[in-house]
C-alpha cells in the first residue's frame, strides 16, 4: 500500500481526474472531500462490504424450505381475507 | 429462453423477462443478465434469476408493499445508466433475504434493484444520501403474530 502524509486542505490526485482531499482533521475524525467524474463510485468501505454481504446472503438464504415459509404466510394472508369478507 | 435452475426448476424465461445490469449486484461479478419473473406461488413476491449462472437466485419484492412510503433517491447520473428520467416509469425492487422464520425475512432497502421495463436495464443502486436512513435488514414480517405462522 502506498502510504502519504497529508495536512489539512492537501490533496492527492488520483488518475489525472479525481482528487481526495482532507478538509479538516478533528481527534480521530478526518474529513474527506473527493472529486470525481460522476462514473466513479465512491462508497463508505463498510456499506461497501455490506450490500456485497446482504446480497451474498440473499442468493444463499433462497431454498426449497424457506420459499414454504413465504407460501403459508400467503394462504395465512388468504384465509384471513375470506374470514373478514364473510 | 431455457435455463436450469436448482429451486425454481427448468425456467422458460421469456426474452421480455430478461434484463441487462451493465454494473451485475455487488458480490457477484460478471453477471449481467437477470430474469425477473412472478412467482405464482407466492406472492407478492418475484424471482431473479441470473441467465449466466444457474446458481444464483434470489427472491425480490417491491419494497412498496410492505412499506408504502418507500422512496429512494436516485441522482441524475443513477437514472441516466439505466436510460430513465423519472424514478415513476421504473420497477423497484429489494433483494430479500428468507428464512424459515418470517420474523426473521428481510428486505435491502439500502440498495434497491432499480429496473427499466421498457429498456430492460437495470442496476443496483446503493443509497448513499444519509437523509435516507433505509434499513439494510428491513424486517417484513416484524407484526406477524406466532398464530398466523
Amino acid at each position: 500500500m502506498l502510504v502519504l502524509s497529508r495536512k489539512r486542505n492537501e490533496a492527492i490526485i488520483l488518475d489525472d481526474n479525481i482528487e481526495v482531499r482532507i478538509l479538516d482533521i478533528k481527534g480521530d475524525v478526518v474529513k474527506i472531500g473527493i472529486k470525481a467524474p460522476k462514473n466513479v463510485k465512491v462508497f463508505r468501505q463498510e456499506v461497501y462490504e455490506a450490500i456485497i454481504r446482504e446480497n451474498r446472503e440473499a442468493q444463499s438464504s433462497v431454498n426449497q424450505s424457506a420459499l414454504n415459509t413465504l407460501n403459508a404466510l400467503q394462504n395465512e394472508k388468504n384465509k384471513q381475507k375470506t374470514g373478514n369478507s364473510k | 429462453m431455457k435455463i436450469k435452475t436448482q429451486l425454481f426448476g427448468c425456467l422458460e424465461v421469456d426474452e421480455e423477462q430478461v434484463y441487462t445490469l451493465p454494473e451485475g449486484l455487488l458480490g457477484f461479478p460478471g453477471l449481467q443478465k437477470f430474469g425477473v419473473f412472478a412467482l405464482p406461488e407466492y406472492p407478492p413476491f418475484l424471482g431473479m434469476q441470473s441467465m449466466e449462472d444457474s446458481n444464483v437466485s434470489f427472491v425480490i419484492v417491491d419494497p412498496r408493499v410492505f412499506v408504502a412510503d418507500y422512496q429512494p433517491l436516485l441522482t441524475d447520473l443513477d437514472l441516466e445508466k439505466i436510460k430513465l428520467s423519472s424514478l415513476k416509469d421504473a420497477l423497484i425492487y429489494a433483494l430479500v433475504v428468507l428464512n424459515s422464520n418470517p420474523e426473521n425475512i428481510t428486505a435491502n432497502l439500502l440498495g434497491p434493484v432499480i429496473l427499466n421495463p421498457v429498456k430492460k436495464i437495470g442496476g443496483q443502486f446503493v443509497l448513499t444520501n444519509e437523509t435516507d436512513n433505509y434499513s439494510l435488514k428491513h424486517r417484513l414480517y416484524s407484526q406477524v403474530s406466532p398464530k398466523a405462522v
